[in-house]
């Protein structure tokens, strides 16, 4: 019921994490199908994004980009890249070749040629434009992009090598000249090659888009005319979950993300769902100079004394997961149990090893329990965010009492947007921090683990793991499989010296009413060309 | 102080509110001592479980107890509404004092941007604060603190202007007290009651605005919990679990309304706020003595006739049977203390009585038509036309949203039948006739571009409108600066002469009353005691009460170093009347006989009602 | 607080001649427009500081926590948040004059484009919502003074006041909820949200609407009480008005003036109520615009609604006081 920020949801499901995919829509899948021709599909945004901008505006790329804007190469259900407006591709540790299928057309009717689509790229790299995809989907290392008209292709090449460039760049939505040229025109209208073009905005209120005719380029080239497919799709904004609860019950709604407790009576009634995942709660320990979390005994020991499936269960209110490590996505290219055997499992001594932990890093307890070194007690300011839903909070609460119990004097500070960045990247005044990283690769943790603390780097909490920086170094020049399993060594390396602990995953429901979408398997957004209503 | 707190408990709202106040503190002292540990008992395996026989209303997201979190809860919420009244009281009160104490210029500043600041919701500045201060509690105290000092700045700069124009506080300042001194030891003081009471108020709307905060999600942070926090987590599942929402809302919501009554009976009791509900007390300055006009004969018919008129306020009976007859032309006057009825008598026979006072006569008789009996609309017409009243405060008396003219000329347009501008011309006429200067541009007017005395002439030609065979005139002069005094007195001797109209003049003060009039009428605690000629009031006053009204004037006669003759004791209550005579127990000649029995008026010429008039002829002695 | 306005100055001007009859207004006109003025510069500069001495980056605040160094210092130098503040002051006063808010650093839309945009819904809830709050208040208020005047029906008048006082302490948004909850989910007679048809305006007009009608209505019978007690109404009375003309011509007008000032602090403070009234049925006013882009930091935002909606507030103000000039003239000669 609280208001809670569009934004952050949106980031969540852009930047970070979606996914994994349970990409079978539960609920009354027995009663026979029926479509609905020339029908409207609405779903609900909890703000309004703005302009649909998809280089300048992130928000509105997450929520409404795929209607109108094609990427290069798409991404199935399953997590498998299939075709896109690149017919073939091909990739390997320092460079990628894209080639554009032929008659694609953007909205106006032009023809989107490879030169459009490296106009779109170095409009990207340049930080000038600020782009909030830069650094996300545009990689910070420098890139450079060739076109050739004749042979209908995107080559894309790095100095430093750079194995994820197909999994980023090739994700890109691409935005056509004009509207590159002219943003303002994008206010009302769209400028993408997608299946639905934007017709209607109501500032506040509404996007309306209209299906686009002769469209026939969608993943794995399908067309947009399949029986049910709507004719207008309609994002309308409503801020609160409950009310969007509420509108899908009336049926006023087709789909809707309801990730609060308004979750249980939308599956009571049997409304189809299907879920997208997102890390939930990380702990982090400020290992600057002079902070407890500095000596990893002490991070291993207030870690000990957690029961983190405990955690887990609280801070996702009993409806998601473990985390299985920093992305929270089962379908990304690298998915893999990274965390079994790496994080202190619950014993019933837990308590017992993480006292004796301390006391072996020098903080004994005293005659009141209370533990110090050399007369200076053992604080810690433990920083939760207050964004992330009432079990996120409850979560922090309860790591508070566990170290409580062992002795540690804990003071919780809870910080919105602000005080979060504040905290983090500018006093750096904080011992441990419970809050969600939202990644959705794997390269993306890197300035947050390795080079200098802020002003100078992201690296807010200080952590200096030699391990972790010498295999990201392998990773980022090794291709396919073998450069995934690198990726997961150096998060591994992290788990190792405790510096950070991946505790939760939510599962977050996108709930249908009278509807069909499934969604691709790595930024778990409804796949508009799936798009079903029923009658 | 206190009494008037204790009046305030005695009604039922005050009673109520004052009980939950009680309970509310109880619940604050004692609650985190008896169930804090039962609050913060967390069990992971019955997260947000529904309502159970364990958990009356379920449990929250660590699988506490939602029902003695409530409880528990009780003493954050209410302290920190008290806190944030507190600082937007102090705040309010030194932003409300600043003007007087800063340059001027400065404090014209300060005046301006309070007036802005009240009229900017407080609940948008306090989210505006609120992320100034950041999330938390110490930043949503400040920021609801904050958010109300604006309307307290107002209230106290408005309670210390009213403040500022009282004698004491003219006496400091000629006795030359410097500015902050004079707020601090003369203003502050005698402002400090309805400041606390709209801060009891203002606690209430304190206790709702962090609900709000909390709704919006930057109220109280965990681990701490208030109302609103604990609201804010039960709105999130009102359709799983309704309980967890209404409980919270339910304490916020009765709270926050005891603290509302219990202001609001606090502030009846102190009349903030119904003061003006009261009618004022009238000030009794001795009034000049004026040239009286001439007699005129009494004609036949009586313009009014009044039998055992009586007017009652439940048991209580101020008027208690008075008769009295007023002949065409003649000018009675009705004189007696304040509190002896006279008011009462004159809106009585006037029709003017209001419930829940009841009139009741034997006879009312105006121009030979009988007023009770007579249809509606008839009584209308005709009191309309030929009855004109003048009352006490002329300022008080006319609508100050209305020009004088129109107020004059609706008297026509309602009873004469005349046209907008025919009325309005005949408005001009009138005030002409009662000595307004430049009446045509005085009618576009309104009263309070007036003058008292010219407000009170032209009530008078308000009467004048029609044609009106009897003026009753309460206290006419009383609320008047001296020197117009006697112009009015001229003025309705002038209009007596020259309309033929007969005049009840009413008054406190007997020498106006012998030096205008024909005849007297004494009033004394409901009744006419004497009646009388007025010509041989000096002479033949025969009741002692007039006796002793007479030898309380001054004359030329008197001599000033010695004090003023009063009459000793008071009047008797209207609702503790004696069985005997209502005079007795004041009067030097009362006898047993007084003390038993009633005296009734005698019915003669010269009427008075005593069992031992005094025959004495010649002054009081 | 609400007294009626006494007149401690009537006296003042009684002596006036001729040639200043006119005067009063001049210089009431005069005084109003520049308190008006002297207003709308504070709150413009408080604005402005107000976002200023917010401490923290907002840059990074809107971008996020994961932006990159390099995106962060290019939006600073863009939003030119570098400069010394007195240049970001003029900088801003500029603008102003040009009609140019700002843009959004979350979603790059122009300020006044969208508060343009938002403030008419905004207006189309709260209009009627004030509209509902007189036609409820004020008959509910002059009936229940017509009857309980002079101490009659005490039992009525402790109900009233009673339940006028409970009404009133419920919150917007609990009212919202329950509305909801009772009469668009449990009965579905009106709609959960939306703005299409008139019947969905009924719920989100409701509940801003049922508080403030239950202040007011205990306002309207306070006042006219006072009113009805007043000399003005004797002498109204004593003239044989008819009831119909002594309460429309002389009780109410006069009844109004107190209850106008409260109005209009009134119809701003609904305006908030729209903050969480919106938010809950979905209704893209200005009220969701502002809590939205507090919570996302979005400070260029946050600055044109506060500074557009005090300056509405400040509009009120200044037509309550013409109002109240035109019906009651004395307040012309207040000081203020």
């Amino acid at each position: 019921m609280r208001i809670r920020f569009g934004v952050l949801i949106a980031t969540t499901t852009l930047t970070a994490g979606l996914a994994a995919c349970s990409a079978d829509p539960v609920g009354d899948g027995d009663r026979p199908v029926e479509y609905a021709k020339d029908g409207t599909f609405t779903f609900t945004l909890p703000s309004d994004p703005g302009v649909v901008d998809p280089y300048r505006n992130l928000a509105s790329l997450a929520e409404m980009g795929a209607l109108a804007y094609d990427p290069l190469v798409n991404v199935t259900p399953e997590g498998e890249i299939v075709s896109g407006l690149a017919e073939k591709w091909q990739a390997d540790e320092n460079s990628v070749t894209f080639t554009l299928r032929s008659g694609i057309t953007c909205s106006d009717g032009t023809a989107l040629t490879p030169a459009h689509v490296v106009k779109a790229f170095d409009f990207l790299k340049d930080p000038k434009n600020q782009s909030p995809l830069f650094g996300l989907l545009v990689p910070a290392t420098p890139f450079t992009a060739t076109a050739d008209d004749s042979a209908r292709t995107v080559r894309v090449s790095t100095k430093e090598p750079f194995a994820l460039l197909l999994e980023t760049l090739g994700r890109v939505p691409i935005v056509c000249p004009k509207g590159i040229d002219e943003p303002a025109s994008l206010a009302k209208a769209s400028a993408g090659t997608g299946p639905f073009v934007l017709s209607e905005v109501v500032r506040g209120d509404r996007y309306t888009f209209t299906l686009r005719p002769g469209y026939a380029w969608g993943p794995g080239g399908v067309r947009n005319d399949a029986p049910g497919t709507p004719a207008k799709v309609v994002a309308r904004v409503v801020p609160n979950e409950t009310t969007a609860a509420n509108l899908l019950l009336s049926g006023e709604v087709n789909m809707a993300l309801i990730g609060g407790a308004d979750r249980d009576r939308l599956t009571a009634r049997k409304l189809r769902s299907f879920t997208v995942a997102a890390t939930l709660g990380e702990l982090w320990y400020n290992q600057r100079d002079g902070r407890p979390g500095a000596d990893q005994q002490v991070r291993r020991a207030l870690t000990t004394a957690l029961d983190l499936n405990e955690l887990a269960r609280v801070s996702t209110s009993g409806r998601g997961r473990r985390a299985s490590g920093l992305v929270a996505n089962a379908s990304q290219p690298c998915a893999a149990d990274n965390v079994t055997g790496l994080l202190p499992a619950d014993t019933t001594q837990a308590a017992a090893q993480a006292a004796t932990l301390l006391d072996q890093a020098g903080w004994p307890a005293g005659p009141n329990g209370a533990r110090a070194k050399d007369g200076k007690p053992l604080k810690v300011d433990l920083h939760y965010s207050t964004n992330d839903g009432e079990g996120n909070i409850a979560a922090a609460e309860l790591v508070a009492q566990r170290w409580k119990a062992l002795g540690v004097d804990v003071k919780l500070t809870g910080d919105d947007l602000n005080a979060l960045n504040r905290a983090m990247f500018e006093t750096g005044d904080f011992d441990a921090y419970w809050a969600g990283f939202k990644l959705n690769l794997p390269h993306q943790m890197v300035p947050f683990a390795t080079g200098g603390t802020p002003p100078q780097g992201q690296n807010f909490a200080g952590i200096e793991n030699t391990a972790y920086e010498e295999l990201v170094k392998q990773a980022g020049s090794t291709a396919g499989a073998a450069g995934c399993a690198l990726w997961n060594d150096a998060e591994k390396a992290l788990f190792q010296a405790v510096d950070v602990v991946p505790v939760s995953e939510s599962e977050l429901p996108y709930f249908l009413s009278k509807a069909e979408a499934s969604t691709e398997g790595w930024l778990q957004l409804p796949i508009p060309t799936s798009i079903r209503v029923l009658r | 102080m206190g009494g008037k707190w204790r009046v305030a408990v005695r009604t039922p709202v005050g009673a109520c509110s004052a009980v939950l106040i009680v309970v509310v503190g109880a619940l604050a002292v004692l609650a985190p001592i008896v169930w804090g540990a039962g609050a913060e008992a967390t069990d992971t395996t019955a997260i947000q479980a529904g309502p159970s026989a364990a958990h009356l209303l379920g449990t929250d997201s660590l699988g506490r107890d939602i029902l003695l979190r409530v409880l528990v809860a009780t003493r954050l919420s209410v302290g920190l509404a008290v806190t944030a009244t507190l600082i937007g009281l102090v705040a309010g009160v030194l932003l409300g004092i600043a003007p007087s104490v800063l340059p001027r210029r400065l404090g014209r500043l300060v005046t301006s941007a309070v007036g802005i600041a009240v009229a900017f919701p407080a609940l948008l500045l306090a989210l505006f604060l609120a992320v100034i201060f950041g999330v938390g509690m110490q930043g949503a105290v400040l920021a609801i603190g904050l958010a109300g000092a604006p309307s307290f700045a107002r209230l106290t700069q408005t309670l210390a202007a009213s403040v500022a124009g009282r004698d004491f506080v003219a006496a400091a300042r000629v006795a030359g007290v410097g500015r902050l001194r004079l707020m601090t030891r003369h203003i502050l003081p005698n402002i400090g009651e309805p400041l606390v009471v709209n801060a009891t108020i203002g606690a209430g709307g304190a206790l709702l605005a962090f609900a709000g905060l909390s709704f919006l999600g930057i109220g109280v942070q965990a681990p701490d919990y208030d109302w609103g926090r604990l609201l804010g987590d039960g709105l999130d599942r009102i359709y799983t679990n309704p309980a967890a929402a209404l409980a919270p809302g339910v304490a916020v919501v009765v709270v926050g309304l005891a603290f509302n009554l219990f202001g609001e009976t606090a502030a009846a009791m102190l009349g903030t706020r119904t003061r003006r509900l009261r009618p004022a007390k009238p000030a009794e300055p001795a009034e000049p003595a004026v040239r009286r006009s001439p007699a005129r004969p009494v004609r036949d018919a009586p313009v009014l006739a009044v039998e055992d008129l009586r007017v009652a306020f439940g048991p209580v009976t101020p008027v208690r049977g008075v008769s009295f007859t007023i002949g065409a032309g003649e000018a009675v006057g009705m004189v007696g203390e304040s509190g002896s009825g006279k008011s009462l008598t004159a809106l009585a026979l006037s029709g003017l009585v209001e419930q829940p006072g009841t009139v009741t006569a034997g006879r009312l008789e105006f121009l030979g038509t009988p007023l009770p009996g007579a249809p509606q609309r008839e009584v209308r017409r005709l009191l309309g036309s030929s009855l004109a009243m003048v009352f006490q405060d002329p300022v008080a008396s006319f609508n100050p949203t209305q020009r004088v003219g129109r107020q004059l000329a609706e008297v026509s347009e309602q009873h004469q039948g005349l046209s907008r501008r025919a009325a309005l011309g005949r408005a001009v006429d009138r005030l002409r006739a009662v000595r307004v200067t430049e009446p045509e541009r005085r009618a576009r007017q309104y009263p309070h571009q007036f003058s008292g005395g010219m407000l009170q002439r032209a009530m008078i030609g308000m009467g004048l409108m029609a044609s009106p065979r009897l003026i009753v005139a309460d206290e006419p002069t009383t609320a008047l600066d001296v020197r117009v005094q006697r112009e009015v007195l001229r003025l309705l001797s002038g209009v007596r002469a020259s309309e033929g109209a007969a005049i009840l003049l009413i008054s406190h003060d007997i020498s106006v009353i012998a030096q205008t009039c024909d005849r007297v009428l004494v009033m004394y605690a409901g009744r006419i005691v004497e009646d009388m000629p007025a010509a041989r009031l000096r002479e033949g006053a025969r009741h002692p009460y007039t006796r002793a009204l007479l030898a309380s004037v001054p004359d030329m006669d008197t001599d000033l170093d010695r004090p003023l003759t009063v009459i000793p004791g008071r009047p008797p209550e209207p609702d503790r009347m004696p069985p005997g005579c209502a005079f007795a127990p004041r009067c030097p000649r009362a006898a047993d006989r007084c003390r038993s029995e009633d005296p009734e008026l005698s019915r003669s010429e010269h009427r008075v009602a005593c069992w031992h008039p005094d025959e004495r002829s010649g002054g009081p002695a | 607080m609400s007294g009626p306005m006494s007149g401690p100055m009537s006296g003042l001007v009684s002596g006036a001649p001729a040639r200043l009859v006119r005067a009063p207004w001049a210089a009431f006109a005069l005084r109003r427009s520049w308190r008006f003025l002297v207003s709308l510069w504070v709150l413009v500069t408080a604005s402005f500081l107000m976002i200023h001495l917010i401490p923290g980056d907002p840059v990074r605040a809107a971008l996020g926590t994961t932006a990159p160094v390099e995106l962060v210092e290019a939006r600073r130098q863009a939003l030119g948040l570098d400069a010394p503040l007195w240049q970001q002051y003029t900088g801003f006063l500029r603008g102003l004059l040009t009609g140019d808010l700002g843009t959004s650093m979350v979603n790059d839309l122009r300020v006044a484009q969208v508060v343009g945009e938002r403030l008419p819904e905004t207006i189309k809830l709260a209009l009627p919502a004030f509209v509902l709050v007189l036609a409820i208040s004020v008959p509910v208020g002059v009936v229940m003074a017509m009857l309980t005047r002079g101490g009659r029906r005490r039992g009525g008048e402790l109900a009233f006041t009673s339940a006028s006082v409970f009404v009133a302490a419920i919150p917007e948004f609990l009212l919202a909820v329950g509305l909801v909850y009772a009469f668009a989910v449990s009965l579905p007679w009106f709609p959960v949200a939306g703005r299409e048809e008139l019947s969905s305006y009924v719920l989100p007009v409701l509940s801003l609407a049922i508080a403030p009608a239950a202040v007011m209505a205990r306002i309207v019978r306070v006042e006219l009480l006072a009113v009805l007690g007043e000399d003005f109404v004797r002498t109204a009375r004593a003239k044989r008005l008819p009831a119909r003309l002594i309460y429309a011509r002389h009780a109410l007008p006069n009844a109004l003036t107190a209850t106008l000032t409260l109005a209009g602090l009134l119809l701003t403070s609904m305006v908030a109520g729209t903050v969480l009234v919106e938010n809950v049925f979905a209704w893209p006013g200005l009220g969701s615009t502002i809590v939205q882009s507090i919570l996302q930091k979005d400070y260029p935002m946050v600055q044109g609604v506060v500074l557009v909606y005090g300056a509405g507030v400040l509009l009120v103000n200044l037509l309550v006081d013409v109002l109240l000039a035109v019906l009651d003239p004395r307040s012309t000669i207040r000081e203020g």
